[in-house]
């Protein structure tokens, strides 16, 4: 029989608003034995995170927690955590070292009795050699370096790397890990679970790994507890929880997280007519530093075209510029070079005078649901105010018509009075959608519409997006970070790396095989809900170099630093597009000059 | 930081230009001369203007004034021709000064403390007792203070000097009343930036590394919340100045702020002037100081500087 | 109760104070000269430095000029320069600010070293030049403090706007047609008010505390126009002989900041509850 490291039984949490209760955490009790990978899951609110900062008694002060037992073998100091957004965990005015040094300090090494003054003398170069151990032991290459930085000179990944060094620094035998890796690219975000998972082998540390991401907790976790408001509904190892799953709930949400990753059935119709066209698309970033201009570019000569009626998908990680290129879309933000064709007809922006008729034909889906309302006006005034500000019909026009469109997005005319603040999240992005389809336009772009979502939810919002286009012969523009998404909704993919487009085809031919080795790297880190597939996967060359930021030389491939391929050629020159029918992709590889031997006749498959 | 620090000194220099500038032309528009009000002939009038160099259009006046100003010459006092206006200050300067870095020290020490005290005491009296305080530091002003120390402890109970600045005991109540609304204000703010860093996930992590509280407090949450207070010390510096104006009158001390009161009484302009430009020099200095400081003390601020040059 | 629950309630109690405390002394400022038989500025040398008496509830200065009547009169000076100067200075803040946060680039930078320029300096210097140049009244005391004091507001309004301008909203009311005037008048200043109310709250009082100063140190209000400044000033002289001709403007004037200071704490606590 295993021991017990982590005992808990009976586990309540209340907050208090205003008087009134409220239960965030009711009955809980689960155990965790030594040296074992625990998944917790759940949708947003199911009181997770409450859970385990009840464990480690960090609740805000309105909380009352009482539980009948909860012990940690050798007390609460020999539990860690490491939580979702890094850049927040850490304080941003100290230096990283100091920050990890000081933990060191205070967990010193379990000393025999002969510990000499010399030792005590010693602690703080002594702290500092152990601090570059556990850099090193997190992925981090150059520790000496980056402990002399501070926060925000750290990209998230280093950041993370940095709470898992300090978390470990408390020689922890229970590891917490809240949504380690939720604010991460996926990229980075594979490395990270990599490190977690050796780490927790080697140093023989057990791991309570909360995520809302299935995928996640399939990659590590042996045993799985189910979460739904505020209990434990369901316990199992992996297999069973991700196959044979006793609850209604956990099926649907492990159904949920599998249909991400196939390929949707539905036929919508796409006509051959070319609806939107970016020809050569850059935008830089200017900033006045005292009259003086400074510019960072953000998309670099990206063109691409839109048929009418299809679904086309953008993936990138963070800062590649996906929200850029849709802003420069929808018109807020002028290109610096390059033009925007709508049924071949030239459009300006927004600034330079786009007519209101032009604006009317693309809208735009934000991200932020929380956002992307105005908190003050209520969903009535937020639907009626594209017809207000086109002037057409009266006010009780407007109502009747902004009822009409909540009952297409599926929800209940009473919502019109309510504010934004008093709706859930995915009830609010349907809003969103129904904002952006009052003008009837012809063109959504969708700036990652549901990941802010539970997968639940998303699963809600997808379909609803294809009930949309079927019945309005909708053209989307779809981006977002999660192949997974992309690939159920799209019928061609576009990869965004450091402001290029690296490669574009047939979603299904890119998905099934990617040839940019971005688009492999990608596809390699993207999760699946399955643990027996999670076993089963490979490592490529350039997920294990870490660390590396990745943007390029300045005239070389953006994606050389990164790069397992990588050539001499790829630091000196910046590979153009090279199309195959359908298939475009910018990579040396391809191209007949550098690779010698490929003719235009040859049928092109993946070299790598 | 080179760049920063140069663009900075530069809006400072034109600040001190204009002040100069709208302080010389409003001077000149000021009604009567002092010379008017005595019972001086016409010529002696003629003979004494066109010692001040008055006789000249403005512009030419201007010019001679900005030259001199360059060589450090602030005029002479039309009042007490023996004496320049150099002079003056440099005579009153030290008490000025003395009580105003006293009270500077006095109240962002008292502020810092009492500011942290307020954010992280559990108990609900202190709290309650520093914010109204700070209601009532803010709300009474510097004059009233002064006039009812004055009253209280040197008429009624005669227990400390109300004149001059013979013995320490003489700073007590003249740096009392000049702290009193700095204090309040530092208070306020450090609470208030205390508590906005707790709420910061940080604090979280630091609590979870098993840091005590106290330790969170001093290590990590005092020196972001600093940064703001300190930004506060132009403002602060500004107030002390302008408070000596009636803490010195009240008080009777030889320092600027009197000599400044007695020169408007006696419509004295190129005291009021060279005292004006003086003073809102030191306040333009001080503020680039702590400015600099602040971007210097804030590694973000610090980083993206030195990048640039 | 949970501690929040307690600050609620703790700055409910503060705001309620501050109003009811303003109400009372803005009440007694506007009635008390229209209703009282005498008048601020004459003299009756029958009638020096009287106690209080039913006649004369602050009893009477040097002048015998009735000393109830005068402070009210000091006082609604007060709030007509404190009031006055933050509409003016409030306006043009608000303007400026929106403009600069809501163009940005080239407008912002220069409106904003504008701003710069003029803050380095105190503000008092300032009032004083004028007032001397322009005599001494209250409208030379509201020119001198709004020169520099709409700098302040600008900056706050200038924050908020271009925080709230890239919230989504905006953009989404962009992509739908909006205009930019429509933009800032339904989306961005209904949601930025809240920093700008409560610092124009506390500029109040520094206003009325400027008038005060500066009637005090003998360039603000003229003779025979009373004002607390000057009241306070003109009583010091018997500071011994008479205390209470000194108290009563004193403690009219400080129970006038206090109640704005408590306005001002109560909302700025308030706008933190709401906004977490």
């Amino acid at each position: 029989m295993k021991e017990e490291l982590l005992f808990v039984r009976h586990l309540h949490v209340e907050f208090q608003h205003g008087g009134q209760k409220e239960e965030a955490v009711r009955d809980v009790s689960f155990d965790v034995g030594c040296g074992e990978i625990v998944g917790v899951v759940g949708e947003s609110g199911s009181g997770k995170s409450t859970v385990m900062r009840a464990v480690l008694d960090v609740l805000p002060q309105d909380a009352d927690v009482s539980y009948e037992q909860l012990w940690i073998r050798g007390g609460k100091s020999s539990a860690a955590m490491v939580f979702q957004d890094p850049s927040a965990y850490l304080n941003p005015t100290i230096k990283v070292g100091r920050q990890l040094i000081e933990t060191i300090l205070l967990h010193p090494e379990p000393v025999t009795e002969k510990a000499t003054q010399q030792q005590k003398k010693n602690s703080r170069k002594r702290a500092w050699e152990h601090a570059e151990k556990l850099l090193e032991m997190t992925g981090i290459r150059n520790p000496e370096e980056i402990m002399k930085r501070y926060p925000f000179e750290l990209s998230g990944g280093q950041q993370q790397r940095i709470v898992l060094a300090i978390a470990l620094a408390c020689r922890p035998s229970l590891l917490i890990a809240d949504e380690p890796t939720t604010a991460l690219d996926v990229t980075v975000q594979r490395q990270i679970l990599d490190r977690l998972k050796r780490i927790a082998e080697e140093t023989h540390t057990s791991v309570l790994l909360v995520s809302h991401d299935l995928g996640v907790v399939a990659a590590l976790a042996k045993r799985i507890l189910v979460m739904k408001d505020g209990e434990i509904i369901e316990t199992g190892t992996a297999e069973e929880i991700f196959h044979e799953a006793k609850e209604q709930y956990t099926r649907e949400l492990v159904e949920a997280a599998r249909k991400h990753g196939s390929r949707s059935q539905d036929k919508h119709r796409i006509s051959e007519t070319i609806l939107f066209q970016a020809e050569h698309l850059s935008f830089q970033y200017t900033k006045f530093h005292f009259l003086k201009k400074k510019s960072t570019e953000a998309v670099q000569d990206v063109s691409f075209f839109l048929r009418k009626g299809e679904s086309y998908g953008l993936v990138g990680e963070s800062g590649s510029g996906k929200t850029t290129l849709a802003r420069m879309m929808t018109g807020i933000i002028e290109p610096s070079a390059g033009q925007i064709l709508y049924l071949k007809e030239r459009w300006k922006s927004l600034q330079k005078g786009r007519s209101k008729a032009q604006c009317q034909k693309i809208q735009m889906v934000f991200q932020n649901c929380a956002q992307a309302l105005d908190p003050k006006r209520t969903i009535g005034e937020a639907l009626s105010e594209p017809l207000e500000i086109w002037g057409g019909g009266m006010q009780d026009v407007w109502k009747t018509e902004a009822a009409e469109m909540l009952f297409k997005v599926g929800l209940e005319p009473e919502i019109l009075e309510k504010y934004p603040g008093e709706l859930s999240g995915g009830q609010r992005q349907r809003i969103g959608i129904a904002r952006a389809l009052m003008l009837k336009p012809e063109l959504l772009v969708l700036d990652e519409p549901v990941s802010a979502l539970d997968v639940t939810v998303q699963e809600q919002i997808l379909q609803l997006l294809e009930r949309l286009q079927r019945e309005q012969e909708l053209t989307y523009f779809f981006i977002s970070h999660d192949l997974n998404v992309v690939r159920r909704i799209c019928d061609r993919i576009g990869v965004l790396y450091n402001g290029r487009l690296v490669e574009s085809g047939d979603a299904e031919q890119l998905y099934r095989e990617p040839w940019h080795p971005y688009t492999k790297e990608l596809m390699l880190s993207t999760l699946t809900a399955d643990p027996k597939k999670m076993r089963r996967r490979r490592n490529v060359p350039g997920l294990t170099s870490g660390g590396g930021t990745g943007s390029g030389e300045e005239n070389g491939c953006p994606y050389a630093n990164r790069c397992g391929y990588v050539m001499e050629c790829c630091k000196k020159e910046r590979p153009e597009l090279y199309r195959f029918e359908d298939r475009e992709v910018a990579c040396f590889l391809y191209s007949e000059q550098h690779s010698g031997k490929r003719s235009k006749e040859y049928r092109m498959a993946s070299q790598i | 930081m080179i760049r920063y620090t140069g663009k900075r000194f530069l809006i400072s220099l034109l600040s001190v230009w204009m002040l100069i500038t709208v302080a010389f032309f409003l001077t000149r528009q000021m009604p009567g001369s002092p010379f008017q009000t005595g019972n001086v002939s016409g010529e002696v009038l003629e003979q004494m203007e066109q010692e001040y160099g008055l006789d000249q259009p403005v512009s030419a006046q201007y010019v001679t004034y900005m030259r001199n100003l360059l060589h450090g010459d602030l005029g002479i006092s039309y009042m007490n021709p023996g004496e320049s206006v150099t002079e003056v200050i440099a005579r009153a300067l030290p008490a000025t000064l003395s009580l105003g870095i006293l009270a500077v020290i006095v109240s962002l020490v008292a502020g810092t403390l009492l500011g942290m005290l307020q954010a992280f005491s559990q108990k609900r009296w202190v709290r309650t007792t520093i914010l109204f305080g700070t209601i009532f530091g803010a709300g009474i002003p510097n004059f009233v203070i002064a006039l009812l120390l004055a009253l209280v402890f040197g008429v009624q109970w005669k227990l400390l000097p109300v004149v001059g600045l013979d013995s320490w005991t003489s700073y007590l109540l003249p740096v009392l009343s000049l702290a009193a609304y700095p204090t309040a204000v530092v208070t306020r703010l450090m609470c208030h930036t205390c508590r906005q860093e707790l709420q910061k996930e940080y604090v979280v992590l630091a609590k979870v590394k098993g840091l005590p509280m106290r330790r969170i407090a001093w290590t990590h949450v005092w020196k972001n919340a600093w940064i703001p207070v300190l930004n506060y010390a132009g403002p602060a510096a500004a107030f002390l100045l302008t408070g000596s104006f009636v803490v010195e009158s009240i008080f009777t001390i030889p320092g600027l702020g009197r000599e400044f009161v007695n020169s408007i009484a006696n419509r004295d302009y190129t005291l009021i002037m060279g005292l004006t430009i003086f003073m809102g020099v030191v306040v333009i200095g001080v503020n680039l100081a702590v400015d600099l400081l602040c971007a210097w003390m804030d590694p973000r601020i610090r980083k993206s500087y030195l990048k640039d040059v | 109760m949970k501690r929040k629950d307690r600050q609620k309630a703790e700055s409910n109690f503060i705001l309620k104070t501050g109003v009811i405390l303003l109400a009372m002394l803005t009440l007694l400022a506007v009635l008390v000269p229209i209703f009282s038989g005498q008048s601020y500025a004459e003299q009756n040398p029958d009638l020096q430095n009287l106690g209080s008496s039913a006649a004369h509830l602050f009893g009477t200065d040097k002048f015998g000029r009735d000393l109830f009547v005068r402070v009210w009169y000091g006082t609604r000076i007060s709030l007509f320069v404190g009031i006055g100067s933050m509409a003016i200075c409030g306006a043009v803040g608000i303007v400026i600010g929106a403009a600069a946060g809501y163009a940005g680039g080239i407008i912002d930078l220069l409106l904003m070293r504008l701003g710069d320029l003029v803050d380095a300096v105190p503000s008092l210097l300032y009032v004083i030049l004028i007032t001397l140049t322009f005599g001494a009244n209250a409208g030379s005391i509201l020119l001198g403090i709004c020169i520099s004091g709409w700098v302040e507001s600008a900056r706050i309004v200038r924050a908020e706007v271009q925080r709230v301008k890239t919230l989504n909203f905006c953009e989404a009311a962009r992509i739908l047609g909006a205009g930019p005037i429509r933009i800032l008048r339904t989306h961005v200043l209904p949601n930025a008010w809240g920093p700008v109310i409560v610092s124009l709250t506390f500029f109040i009082p520094k206003a009325i505390f400027t008038e005060a100063f500066l009637s005090f140190v003998g360039v603000g209000i003229e003779a025979p126009q009373a004002s607390l400044g000057s009241l306070i000033q003109a009583a010091r002289s018997q500071m011994r002989l008479y205390p209470s001709q000194m108290l009563y403007p004193i403690l009219v004037l400080s129970l006038l900041l206090i109640s704005l200071h408590l306005i001002g704490v109560g909302l700025e606590q308030k706008g933190g509850w709401n906004r977490r």
